[in-house]
């Protein structure tokens, strides 16, 4: 669950995000006010999920380049807390509930892909190569998204580093990190 | 004698595209010194800045996006000289040393994490970027330095060589360099382990995130 989360929350983020309208470079207010939204705001049983400082990385590179409004930011919000209760609603709690499960992954990229057709974004997922670009409306690719944040360097030169999930569900695979702040340990 | 065929053609697959590669390295006549397409190639790096220190507002420069050839990475003692490019794809690796998204770019108070080929751009690696030896990492905004401090060969689906760094908080004293590739085994191989190089921040202008 706590992963599964964390990965839905940190990738609907990237997604609604990878909008590279011409702007200054830098975080602004609506995207460091995103950005702790998503690393604070849910809560399990067993505490407060923090995301893998991986993916945080990933979404400030992408909130450098944009100029997130506080409308747009009030919008990827509502896509979050919907994908969030979808996740809630169908006990996804493990990353194999989604394993093979093409269904639900297909709706869960759905709502990545809703936030991004209202910017005429769109996003591609590459079951073959278990990836998920995104592209700007002139068709340039402005991310690409895999499971394993080591990639693979060998002399093939082909393939990238492959887990057995969906791309969307597997970014979180290399890492690994899982923490959890007990609500008392806040104060 | 058509499965005959068939067979020889399956057993000779797996090293056939890292042939292929080894042909276009010794007979393409692009313009890149390792024979590699450097066409299309999005540059907005145009040679050093000179700025080797202070702070810099992030609004004033021009931030990377994905595919951009922003610098340059040379490694003391290595034949290491290769375009930095920001992104990592099976395309971008092409073109030169790969800026993951999952990191920071130079300056920025995070690790930044560069991968390239064994067998191109960071080919020897490996054998010679010796603990000691100094990165000079040119970029469109800036000049950086940082020096290798470790190596460490591990499983290519073990985190824990990097994962202390990527965790890292944020600060100017807890920005450093990982640079990997796979291993190299014999040559022409897929390896499922990557050698790894850690480095420190030595200099660099700062960028200042928030204005």
């Amino acid at each position: 669950m706590k992963k599964t989360i964390s990965i839905l929350l940190v990738c609907m983020l990237l997604f609604a995000l990878a909008v590279p309208s011409f702007a200054a470079a830098g975080i602004n207010t609506y995207e460091q006010k995103l950005i702790t939204y998503v690393q604070t705001k849910y809560k399990t049983e067993e505490g407060i999920i923090t995301v893998p400082k991986a993916y945080i990385n990933a979404a400030e590179n992408v909130c450098n380049v944009i100029d997130l409004t506080e409308a747009q930011y009030t919008e990827i919000v509502a896509i979050l807390d919907k994908a969030y209760a979808y996740v809630l609603e169908n006990k996804l709690d493990e990353m194999k509930d989604l394993k093979g499960n093409i269904a639900v992954q297909d709706v869960l990229l759905d709502y990545a892909d809703d936030a991004l057709a209202v910017i005429g974004y769109t996003l591609t997922a590459d079951r073959a190569n278990k990836l998920l670009i995104i592209k700007d409306p002139d068709g340039k690719v402005v991310a690409e998204l895999k499971p394993a944040i080591i990639v693979q360097t060998g002399a093939d030169n082909t393939a990238i580093a492959v887990v057995s999930a969906i791309a969307v569900l597997t970014v979180a695979a290399a890492l690994g990190v899982k923490s959890f702040r007990k609500e008392d340990d806040e104060a | 004698m058509l499965c005959g065929y068939l067979i020889i053609y399956t057993a000779f697959l797996p090293v056939a595209k890292p042939l292929a590669s080894v042909y276009r390295l010794a007979f393409t006549g692009n313009t890149s010194s390792l024979g590699l397409n450097t066409d299309n190639i999005n540059s907005i790096f145009f040679g050093s800045t000179g700025r080797k220190g202070g702070d810099i507002k992030v609004s004033e420069i021009e931030y990377p996006t994905w595919g951009d050839h922003f610098g340059n990475i040379k490694v003391e003692n290595t034949k290491i000289d290769a375009p930095l490019i920001f992104g990592d794809s099976v395309s971008l690796l092409n073109k030169g040393a790969c800026v993951s998204l999952y990191g920071g770019i130079p300056g920025y108070g995070k690790t930044v994490m560069v991968s390239a080929h064994n067998n191109t751009f960071f080919r020897d690696l490996q054998k010679s970027g010796e603990i000691g030896a100094l990165v000079n990492i040119e970029t469109n905004y800036g000049s950086y330095v940082y020096r290798i401090i470790e190596k460490k060969i591990a499983h290519r689906e073990d985190p824990s060589p990097y994962t202390e760094y990527i965790e890292r908080d944020d600060s100017e004293n807890n920005e450093f360099l990982i640079m990997y590739t796979c291993q190299k085994e014999n040559g022409i191989s897929l390896s499922k382990y990557r050698c790894y190089a850690f480095c420190e921040y030595v200099s660099g202008p700062i960028i200042d995130k928030y204005n």
